[in-house]
């Protein structure tokens, strides 16, 4: 145990998927030999140091089939209970990642396939790969792969020299940049997820952070590319949205819409930020990446349509609340919204709220329509 | 004692001035190193008290980057008050300052009292603007002047107060010559009611 328990505190200090993945592999092993499981684990932490992780190929299925060894062997004690919980935990994401993994392994990915399973989230040990074929920047046959890789990256490297020499708009390049040091200082973002803080990074050789740049680059630039009227001169887009928000708002919950007019909050007040930011400065990081997932899946409307109805689902569930707050305690309350202690649980009721308003109103203007 | 009146404050001046700072220090007596850009606006309310009575202060906060001009703008015409602030360190933060006074003139209420506020005054070493150079400007705006420093607690709570009295004498004043005029505006049409009479018989 003693040992076991040493094991867990060193990795305790790694992310959540890289934690569970460890401990898995940590409960097995202790029943039969407890120090084949500390080699193992730190070869494992080994590797990540040298930052063979990036792109979290770690979980293996096959380390997790001897579980059943532990499921059967159990007494009722309070410890194995967790354990077992923990155990039906991991097993119905080792579930998950094999349908990803048996998606992603196929010679053609089968695209549709791959948002089916990735609108109710992706694994973390593989979410950079599926996000970058979601956003259609990493071809689906898979033999074309490493050329449009290559192909795309060079070109990166040649607006980057462009940079050098003025070309490129600067800012926008720095942007880039302090984008992915952002990225990095945020672990749960895609890339580097198994790294642990900017020290881990340092060690990563400059190609691959050459690598690592020009994908951010690709992949911003297909993001930004469905919601660009966002972010040009007055922000139409913005302006667009918020207005759409408002009339959706009034069909949905008629009494929240006129509290809101009689107290004389504008939307534009508080929306302006959920559609400026994605929701981004209301919920967590973790949170927001989880939803991600889903905006992905839905497409090229994902984050421009579909977040509309996600920001109407977030409002209205604050309903109850809001109609009993006055101007400013409304203002107050939109400020910051209670979203700290939310799960995976809250963002996939709120996905699955939105997605609900989208089948009612979506592609039924007149239902939006005022009377 | 209820509060007896509300005052609605904006505070504008270019991106990284400091401004969310400043509002952070006066609302929850805190400071944080790490810049968090504002989207848009914010707000934010705090009560204080002027002769023993609760005024109620209504502040919104802008975003400096142009940008978000069409947003903030609409901000103005409500606001009783102004804080143009700009950065001690940043020369460029202080020569936009003529751009956002017109800004005021152009968008604001006759009457609103601004404050001008050079921040960062902590940091002593990265000075650009001496503490002369920023009096000068508030005389060229004919406005009241203060050096404020978000980290240090500086010179904010006096800027704040110094805004809320002032608005709050000169309303009430203002209020005091309403009711004088009406009294007045009463006796005149009395007597011209009584005229009118008079002449009617």
């Amino acid at each position: 145990m003693s040992n076991t328990s040493k094991v867990w505190s060193i990795h305790s200090n790694y992310l959540p998927g890289q934690v569970l993945n460890l401990k898995m592999k940590e409960n097995w092993k202790s029943k039969k030999d407890s120090t084949s499981a500390v080699r193992k684990d730190s070869t494992n932490r080994k590797s990540i140091e040298n930052g063979i992780f990036v792109n979290g190929t770690s979980f293996s299925p096959s380390q997790s089939s001897p579980l059943s060894d532990v499921t059967t062997s159990s007494s009722a004690s309070h410890q194995e209970e967790k354990m077992l919980s923990d155990v039906a935990l991991l097993n119905s994401m080792s579930i998950r990642y094999k349908k990803f993994q048996a998606l992603l392994e196929n010679n053609v990915i089968d695209l549709e396939q791959l948002r089916k399973l990735s609108w109710s989230g992706i694994p973390e040990e593989i979410r950079a790969t599926v996000w970058k074929v979601l956003m259609g920047y990493l071809p689906t046959n898979t033999e074309r792969r490493d050329a449009t890789l290559e192909r795309k990256r060079k070109e990166y490297e040649e607006f980057y020299a462009q940079t050098k020499s003025g070309g490129l708009d600067e800012s926008l390049h720095h942007q880039v940049r302090i984008l992915y040091c952002w990225a990095i200082r945020h672990p749960a973002s895609g890339y580097v997820q198994d790294c642990q803080d900017v020290s881990n990074v340092s060690k990563l050789e400059q190609d691959t952070l050459t690598k690592v740049e020009a994908d951010s680059f690709w992949c911003l630039t297909k993001l930004i590319d469905g919601i660009q009227d966002n972010y040009t001169f007055s922000q139409p887009g913005i302006q667009r949205q918020v207005a759409r928000l408002k009339e959706l708002v009034h069909r949905v919950d008629v009494t929240l819409s006129n509290h809101l007019a009689k107290e004389q909050v504008e939307f534009i007040q508080f929306a302006f930020r959920w559609m400026n930011c994605l929701l981004m400065r209301e919920v967590s990081l973790k949170t927001t990446i989880r939803m991600w997932d889903t905006y992905m899946a839905e497409g090229s409307e994902g984050f421009s349509d579909f977040h509309l109805y996600v920001c109407a689902a977030f409002l209205c569930k604050f309903s109850q609340e809001l109609k009993k707050k006055d101007f400013q305690e409304i203002m107050i309350f939109l400020q910051n919204i209670p979203t700290s202690n939310w799960g995976e649980k809250e963002v996939e009721i709120l996905l699955s709220e939105g997605f609900y308003y989208k089948s009612l109103f979506h592609n039924s203007p007149s239902h939006l329509n005022k009377n | 004692m209820g509060v007896i009146q509300q005052i609605k404050l904006l505070i504008i001046g270019e991106s990284g001035a400091g401004k969310s700072s400043i509002l952070l220090r006066f609302i929850d007596d805190s400071f944080s190193h790490s810049f968090i850009t504002t989207i848009g606006i914010d707000f934010k309310i705090k009560t204080v008290e002027i002769d023993g009575k609760l005024i109620k202060l209504q502040i919104w906060d802008t975003a400096g980057q142009e940008r978000f001009r069409n947003i903030t703008n609409a901000y103005y015409r409500g606001a009783m008050g102004i804080f143009i602030v700009y950065d001690v360190t940043d020369r460029k933060s202080f020569e936009s300052l003529n751009e956002w006074k017109r800004n005021v003139e152009k968008l604001s209420t006759k009457d609103v009292t601004v404050i001008l506020i050079g921040n960062k005054c902590d940091m002593e070493s990265d000075r650009k603007i001496s503490i002369e150079e920023g009096r000068a400007k508030a005389n060229e705006f004919n406005c009241n002047f203060f050096e404020t420093s978000s980290k240090n607690n500086i010179g904010i709570e006096e800027a704040f107060l110094t805004m809320a009295k002032d608005i709050y004498y000169r309303t009430k004043a203002s209020e005091e010559d309403a009711i004088q005029l009406k009294k007045e505006n009463v006796i005149t049409l009395s007597n011209e009611k009584s005229t009118k009479t008079s002449g009617c018989c």
